[in-house]
């Protein structure tokens, strides 16, 4: 059943057992899992309303320092349902290898095996309406054509809404913004929202999971973090650090076999041992397909530079055996430090700092794009497929425009995974580093980020917390 | 002048159907005769190319 604290009342004297912060993919799965055992009682409590508002979307509102970023309030959605809303509903699991690549740093090592992750895939490809069948095709011994699923998007909100609607043992209660936390003895009791009335209202539950988004959690740590010390978890946990995204742009167009990219967008991607051999992080390249008004001046491009090879593909074009094409990258980025969340002295209207996003494109990380893109360079040539070429930027290591994609609003890694307090914020469990009852879901446990697009894997690792908080409890 | 007769008449007509989809693939899938690759405004090439 659903609470508005714009206009209800809440009971605040129940106590849940468990209390999840923010109904995004992340919050909305546990929830669902959880709330499937009726003797439980679940609060789900949503920062937003029901739909957009731009009131709410304001508290989102941050800085952002380093490369050029899209604005923190443009980035994500505050309200119920998250930044599922607004999804392009592109998937595809993570790879195997994506969990150990510790042959690069000891740092890309997963505390958990691929197989724990993995057999939640089935359910989460039901969850997004997709199929569960990945199958790569094997083109050479280094390039595979990699398979993404396209959901139609689901919007979580409202698939869910008739669902949580109708429950009773599960309470959602919107409107409802996190100001602070409670307890005693390392122990967090109740959490302290605020209502658009600026009532507050404290919510009490045996466990806590923040599933507030890859931003959000980060923002909200450091902030109790400051407030309260080592109160409630271990002091010095890397908060905020090892921010990722998903560096996405367009690097370069050309002409190429219609064989090679017969579907309007066909995606590439290195195999693991070509990328184990040179150290290289994963990558995809995706070729899409262009109209004719895009494909002349490319042609005409290269008739100019290699008259040669451009009459040939000129009489291939007009035999409709060649199609223009973009290259497209979206790459793993390496976790490091100094990538981060950070809070401003700005404050936003309940009074919590506001978030500064530090981020950069390493060196690592262009090196990595180019090599992929060599790769995938070298077997179209190697067997006469096409001609591409970079763009600018590209070539000399600029930055990439900035109207062009940057990133693909995937926020990863600043409350990562890691075995080791001193590495990552919460255990393979997903519990904070030392703390009784504090969960965390979503993309921001991600201690590494693969290039896979991350809505399929926050639902897996979600299903899995739900798992395992069902059977601590049973 | 040729004879005409049927047997080299549906020789054609197969030799027609069957390789010139092929043919024409052929001319695009032809390896290159060299691999020094130059990169020429952006353009990844074979000397040949230009």
């Amino acid at each position: 059943m659903f609470f508005d604290l714009k206009e209800d009342l809440v009971n605040s004297s129940q106590i849940f057992d468990y209390c999840i912060v923010g109904a995004g993919a992340a919050g909305i799965t546990i929830a669902n899992e959880l709330s499937k055992a009726k003797e439980k009682a679940i609060a789900l409590c949503e920062a937003g309303d029901i739909k957009y508002t731009p009131s709410s979307q304001d508290c989102y509102k941050g800085e952002v320092q380093g490369d050029h970023y899209f604005p923190l309030d443009v980035c994500r959605l505050r309200y119920f349902g998250g930044s599922t809303g607004h999804w392009g509903g592109l998937c595809r699991p993570l790879d195997p290898y994506d969990f150990d690549r510790s042959d690069i740093s000891s740092i890309l090592k997963w505390p958990i095996n691929f197989s724990e992750y993995d057999k939640y895939r089935s359910k989460a490809c039901n969850i997004l309406e997709i199929s569960d069948t990945f199958q790569d095709i094997k083109h050479s011994k280094d390039i595979q054509e990699i398979h993404f699923e396209y959901s139609p998007p689901v919007r979580m909100g409202e698939k869910f809404y008739p669902l949580f609607n109708s429950s009773k043992n599960l309470h959602v209660f919107l409107n409802a913004a996190l100001i602070d936390i409670g307890g005693s003895e390392g122990k967090v009791k109740f959490l302290t929202f605020m209502s658009p009335k600026k009532k507050k209202v404290n919510i009490y539950a045996r466990k806590f999971i923040f599933a507030m988004g890859g931003i959000e959690i980060p923002r909200y740590l450091l902030y109790f973090s400051k407030k309260y010390g080592n109160s409630f978890f271990s002091a010095n946990l890397p908060i905020g650090h090892y921010w990722m995204e998903h560096p996405t742009n367009h690097m370069g167009e050309g002409l190429i076999n219609r064989k090679v990219t017969d579907k309007k967008r066909v995606f590439f991607a290195l195999n693991e041992d070509k990328l184990k051999k040179y150290g290289l992080l994963n990558c995809s390249l995706a070729t899409s397909r262009q109209n004719s008004k895009g494909i002349a001046p490319v042609l005409e491009n290269l008739l100019c530079e290699a008259p040669s090879v451009g009459k040939k593909f000129a009489n291939l074009f007009s035999k409709n055996l060649l199609c223009g094409i973009k290259i497209r990258y979206a790459q793993e980025q390496m976790p490091v430090y100094s990538n981060k969340i950070n809070l401003s002295d700005k404050t936003d209207e309940l009074g919590i700092p506001r978030s500064i996003l530090n981020w950069k494109v390493s060196d690592y990380d262009y090196q990595t794009l180019l090599q992929n893109f060599n790769s995938f360079n070298y077997w179209l040539m190697k067997n006469n497929l096409g001609r591409v070429k970079l763009y600018d930027w590209a070539l000399n290591n600029s930055p990439p425009p900035r109207n062009d994609e940057i990133g693909g609003n995937h926020h990863m890694g600043g409350t990562r995974m890691s075995s080791s307090p001193s590495f990552g914020v919460v255990d393979s469990n997903c519990k904070v580093h030392g703390s009784n009852n504090i969960y965390i879901a979503g993309s921001s446990i991600f201690p590494s980020g693969g290039h896979a697009n991350p809505t399929l894997s926050i639902i897996q690792l979600s299903l899995r917390l739900a798992d395992h908080l069902r059977k601590i409890d049973v | 002048m040729e004879k005409f007769s049927r047997r080299s008449f549906l020789n054609r007509l197969l030799l027609g159907f069957v390789f010139t989809p092929y043919a024409l693939k052929s001319v695009a899938m032809k390896k290159p005769k060299q691999n020094k690759v130059i990169i020429k405004n952006g353009w990844f090439l074979f000397e040949e190319d230009i």
